[in-house]
């Protein structure tokens, strides 16, 4: 009978930890090259590494070094990370039926620690109600503690840099999207909301030169268009 | 930002607490409030919201580095970073591709 004892809290945790470990590969140098552009956008160490450790969401924190360099307004960055984050709905969405016996301040800290990564290898070990919650745990902090130790990193890969403009330190943000980009093209609605977006933002950029809304403006569209065309399908 | 007065820091740290709110209002709303997975309209609805935010992020620094439309070395260095990404699906091998594209072509333009 003690063999069919499900395994301990403690043990569960500790795998949902050890699940994540090999996206740490993945996730780690995107840890990196935001702090690399954070400081070729010259916000200082304490605000590179506060953003990381409150805020905790990749692409949204690479779009903001960027648009702190440009000297956007605090509204047009806060909106451009909502848009961003939007996405983050869905898989806190699925997850919330499953996790509905938790108490309010537990669930808000599985929200707060929601990451792509840890609802992928946590979903179904969470669907079949099997200590999900004890291995998204484990999950979620091993990605939080990524996360942070490669800004750190990038931190101090940024002070051997003496000026970050000279390298074209610049292009770590493009390219780091591209890296992002590139795989998620799988069907013709996504391709078709990559270039509305793409064109649109460009098109705002040149428009309004002194504006920083290409970035919401442009996602919008796109992802309308992208969700009009699966929707005909 | 790299302006060092005091209401510029304070404004960034403001911004950057704005920025950990929104985030926790996307990620914590359907974990508080929902009760039904969610339904395939809401889905299709946030589909494509990464790929469009990906490509709105990506093209104008590609396309107009300074503001102007450019067909220079920062857009060569995006397409060799996509083929690449597109090869080997590979972040740090993604970045080098592309910065090796800008440093051969910057080195051999006047």
């Amino acid at each position: 009978v003690a063999a069919l004892n499900p395994p301990s809290r403690f043990v569960t945790t500790r795998d949902g930890f050890v699940a994540i470990l090999p996206l740490w590969l993945g996730v780690a140098p995107f840890g990196v090259a935001y702090a690399l552009a954070a400081r070729a956008a010259g916000l200082g160490t304490a605000e590179t590494m506060g953003m990381s450790l409150i805020v905790f969401a990749g692409a949204s924190q690479l779009a903001a070094a960027e648009l702190f360099g440009q000297g956007a307004s605090a509204a047009s960055i806060i909106l451009s990370t909502l848009v961003i984050n939007s996405r983050h709905l869905l898989p806190s969405a699925a997850l919330a039926p499953y996790l509905r016996h938790l108490g309010r301040l537990h669930r808000g800290a599985l929200a707060f620690l929601l990451t792509d990564e840890s609802f992928a290898v946590s979903v179904r070990r969470v669907q079949r109600g099997n200590g999900g919650a004890a291995f998204l745990w484990g999950a979620s902090l091993s990605l939080y503690l990524c996360w942070q130790l490669s800004t750190a990193a990038g931190l101090l890969l940024g002070q051997a840099i003496p000026d970050p403009s000279v390298i074209g330190l610049h292009l770590v943000f493009p390219l780091s999207f591209i890296a992002l980009l590139v795989p998620s093209l799988r069907s013709r609605p996504a391709w078709a909301a990559a270039v509305s977006a793409g064109s649109t933002a460009l098109g705002v950029r040149l428009l309004l030169p002194d504006s920083t809304w290409h970035v919401v403006i442009g996602a919008v569209a796109g992802s309308l268009v992208g969700a009009l065309l699966d929707g005909r399908r | 930002m790299a302006d060092d007065s005091g209401g510029t820091v304070a404004s960034t740290w403001l911004t950057i607490l704005g920025m950990a709110l929104a985030t926790f209002a996307v990620r914590a709303l359907p974990l508080l409030a929902l009760r039904r997975p969610p339904s395939p309209a809401f889905e299709r609805a946030l589909r494509h919201v990464a790929p469009a935010m990906f490509a709105a992020l990506l093209v104008p620094p590609l396309l107009a580095p300074t503001g102007t439309l450019a067909a220079g070395p920062e857009l060569v260095a995006g397409v060799a970073g996509a083929a690449v990404a597109r090869s080997t699906r590979n972040v740090p091998a993604t970045i080098a591709a592309g910065f090796a594209v800008y440093w051969a072509l910057r080195m051999s333009l006047p």
